[in-house]
């Protein structure tokens, strides 16, 4: 898979953004505007990553900027069951704690 | 030219470089019987655009003797050094950049970027690359640790932290007619 796929669900108050293929620095800007449209609407953001073919560091910029907004606005972003790759890079850049990780959307 | 990772070394320009093989696209040689101590190796060349991190994927999930997690850890340090090279270094010479892995029995992994760029001597010279080859020279990690860059509003250095905590050793080697970029897992 070369191109990123994003499916965007609402789930009550909760919105789900299901991510398949490579999340790099040619394709993050598709994550980034998703991710922007979505915090506005929601106050959980779930990032499935579970069909994740790469995240670099232009992906998981998205995901801390967002987490800081987040943060700052008393909302939440959730990963959901981050593949092995994703999983790896999320570790190789030390703020892996930061990150709230869920198994299932029913552990939320 | 980006500040590449701590734990990167810097090699003196060399004398005469090998020619690099341009082979068909995902070639791939893997040893023949009585040739257990050569490296399997796959080469590839790639363009240097931004698009050009698509094909670098699809080569790192072509090589098949790659294990799952060397080529997870391939892919992801050596798409940052790729993305460095494509936005910083250009005008890349032939507008392209090849790409090599190469493994010996029993060892692991190392994936080489070969290309031309006017401006790589120079970056490969500073002292800002992290530990060079004077050992006297500090690690400079804790000047390497990403942050929010509000002027810019995002994350700056995630990319550097990624490749040190990925691979064993980066190498930058500027040479009179190739520049190299070497990681090893």
């Amino acid at each position: 898979m070369t191109q990123l796929d994003i499916v965007e669900r609402e789930d009550g108050d909760r919105y789900i953004l299901q991510v398949a293929g490579p999340v790099n620095s040619y394709t993050y800007t598709d994550l980034q505007e998703k991710m922007t449209k979505a915090m506005a609407i929601a106050s959980t953001v779930v990032v499935d990553l579970e069909k994740v073919t790469n995240l670099s560091s232009a992906g998981i910029g998205v995901l801390m900027a967002a987490l800081d907004d987040a943060e700052a606005e008393g909302k939440k972003v959730v990963l959901l069951k981050p593949s092995e790759i994703a999983r790896l890079a999320l570790e190789s850049t030390g703020f892996a704690e930061r990150f709230p990780v869920a198994e299932s959307l029913h552990s939320l | 030219m980006p500040t590449l990772p701590a734990g990167c070394e810097v090699l003196p320009p060399g004398g005469a470089e090998p020619a690099v093989r341009r082979p068909a696209s995902g070639e791939e040689r893997l040893p023949a019987q009585g040739e257990r101590r050569r490296s399997a190796e796959a080469t590839e060349a790639l363009v240097a655009s931004a698009a050009g991190i698509l094909d670098f994927e699809e080569f790192v999930d072509s090589v098949a003797f790659l294990s799952r997690d060397e080529r997870n850890r391939l892919k992801l340090a050596g798409g940052e050094i790729f993305d460095n090279l494509i936005r910083h270094a250009p005008p890349l010479e032939g507008g392209s950049v090849v790409v090599r892995c190469s493994k010996r029995p029993g060892t692991r992994p190392l994936l080489a970027f070969y290309f031309r760029s006017p401006v790589f001597a120079d970056f490969a010279a500073c002292s800002s690359c992290g530990r060079t080859e004077d050992r006297t020279v500090p690690d400079t990690e804790d000047e390497m640790a990403p942050f929010f860059d509000p002027l810019i509003g995002r994350w700056r250095g995630i990319g550097l932290r990624m490749c040190r905590n990925l691979s064993r050793s980066l190498l930058l080697r500027s040479g009179p007619r190739l520049d190299r970029i070497y990681i090893a897992l």
